[in-house]
């Protein structure tokens, strides 16, 4: 079955101190209290310098971006920087780990090109170790208990996300979301929409073991991967002019820009991607992991952190759309279209 | 990586009756996007399907089940709740950080883990569905010896909190020192 699609998955856990009040609900010290809990089971329990704490006010805006650019933190929690909570990176970012959100512990394992069901035995593994020193809020029959009760139960999310352009233009997304919301599945837009990226997650803890959360989100996620394969073959069969002129058009930009936003970058990436997949494009080495390499690297927290190297930099900086643009030309300058003879 | 406005930011709807019928609940919130126009509407499971399958002028077009904090408001705005007939049930409160159900409904959150026995049946009911299935998975592996001392202390802290509030500067230290008692039992315990 068809993966390639599957640009990337990630999973993660809730948990709660057994007895403090929510984090919404918790007095300031009570919570400050908690995150040097936290640091101090990390020190005792872990092996030494696997776990790296800081807390959120000591993290650049950069930095915050480009951690939720990985998947290594959560959007709203990466606007939230009081001192009482705690950023946690495993081993340079094999896992992470956000004290004092909207739960007390969200423990998170994020990879490109992954099945999640791989991943559950690391995440599994991480909260052993936490559970060992911190204890956990857990009930035999609500399961491990959290601040949204939707999410008790296993306190698991399980998301993995899937590149869907041809799906998207042609309007089939919204009748599959549907459907998937009867299954427990819910399928939702990331980065506006921009280059066609959906996610593909579970909704509620409760009622099926953690693997078979992650399983089930697996399987929706291949299935749409097989249907957007599908979706492209027609498309070409049916429209091959237009969909040739499109493609072209967006080649032709990617390679001759020279400010972009995000934005326009993600739909051009997109529409190239897809332009090699169908044989419209020709662009060695080109897969569907480097597409998603690139559609991170252009994103501001990345420009920030890796291209201009300046973490404090202002993201309505002109320099990000020219950094961009340049990224762009680079990756696409030896790219082609094809002849329908070739 | 993340999806826009991960779900729980979109948990502030309220359940409402579906926008399209007005007689079945509005279980699904759906948002389309229209050149770059955003547009909300709040749906039953069938008029959900119905303008999903007529979505292909739409730029996007996706839908999030409506969240907790509506089924809240919709379960107690009930004439006649499904559990509970006597009126003071909003006014129930947990014992351990004094959440009340009105708390609980408003925020869309629960206070504290010993809020789910004190509103256990509104919790269940509000899930409702394969949720009250129950819980299936991993289980904890380490006993919690001091549990009930470390709940007694958060149980006395919020009384702390109220009597500091009230001005009732006396029972406040009678509260204060048997905190300290505690802490210090769950300390040697340790």
């Amino acid at each position: 079955m068809s993966t390639d699609l599957v640009f990337a998955g990630g999973l993660e856990m809730s948990r709660n101190d057994s007895v403090l009040p929510f984090p919404h609900a918790a007095e300031e010290a009570q919570l400050s209290e908690f995150l040097e809990r936290v640091e101090r089971v990390l020190e005792t329990c872990a092996d030494p310098g696997d776990w790296e704490l800081t807390p959120m006010d000591s993290l650049s805006p950069g930095l915050r971006a480009y951690l939720v650019e990985r998947g290594l933190m959560t959007p709203v929690f990466s606007r939230e920087t009081d001192p009482w909570k705690g950023f946690g990176l495993y081993r340079g970012g094999i896992a992470s780990l956000e004290v004092n959100g909207r739960d007390h512990i969200r423990l998170m394992v994020s990879r490109a090109g992954e099945v999640l069901s791989g991943l559950w035995s690391t995440l599994d593994e991480l909260d052993d170790v936490l559970e060992s020193g911190l204890g956990f809020a857990y009930d035999e029959r609500w399961g491990y208990l959290t601040a949204r009760a939707e999410d008790a139960g296993t306190g698991l999310r399980a998301h993995s996300l899937v590149h869907l352009p041809a799906l998207m233009v042609t309007g089939q997304l919204g009748s599959v979301a549907v459907k998937l919301i009867g299954k427990g599945i819910t399928l939702s837009p990331v980065w506006g929409g921009a280059g066609g990226l959906f996610q593909v997650s579970n909704k509620g803890g409760m009622g099926r073991a953690e693997l078979r959360i992650a399983e089930k989100v697996d399987a929706v996620s291949r299935q749409l991967g097989e249907q957007e394969h599908a979706m492209r073959k027609r498309l070409l069969e049916e429209n091959p002019v237009q969909v040739r002129d499109y493609v072209g058009r967006s080649l032709g930009v990617a390679q001759q820009g020279w400010s972009m936003t995000a934005e326009e970058a993600l739909g051009l990436i997109s529409a190239v991607q897809s332009g090699v997949d169908m044989g419209v494009i020709g662009l060695d080495g080109f897969t569907p992991a480097s597409a998603f390499a690139l559609m991170r690297r252009v994103q501001p927290g990345h420009i920030a952190m890796e291209e201009l190297g300046e973490p404090d930099a202002e993201v309505d900086d002109p320099r990000f759309d020219e950094v961009r643009a340049r990224l762009m030309r680079q990756a696409f300058g030896s790219a082609r279209t094809l002849d329908r003879r070739e | 990586m993340f999806a826009d406005g991960s779900e729980w930011e979109l948990g502030q709807d309220h359940a409402q009756e579906c926008d399209s019928c007005g007689t079945e609940p509005g279980t699904i919130h759906i948002i389309r996007i229209e050149d770059g126009e955003f547009a909300h509407a709040h749906l039953c499971q069938s008029c959900a399907e119905e303008a999903a399958g007529g979505g292909t002028d739409a730029d996007i077009f996706f839908a999030v089940p409506t969240a907790l904090a509506g089924m809240f408001g919709s379960l107690l705005s009930r004439p006649a709740p499904l559990f509970d007939s006597r009126a003071s049930s909003r006014k129930s409160m947990c014992a351990v950080c004094g959440s009340t159900l009105k708390d609980v409904e408003e925020k869309g959150m629960v206070g504290c883990p010993a809020c789910y026995q004190a509103f256990s049946r509104h919790i269940e009911a509000a899930l409702g569905g394969s949720e009250a299935a129950g819980h299936v998975g991993k289980q904890p592996s380490h006993d919690q010896p001091d549990l009930e001392q470390r709940r007694e202390v958060v149980r006395l802290e919020h009384m702390l909190k109220e009597l500091v509030d009230d001005e009732r500067y006396e029972e406040a230290a009678g509260v204060r020192d048997r905190i300290a008692e505690l802490a210090e039992l769950v300390a040697e315990e340790k």
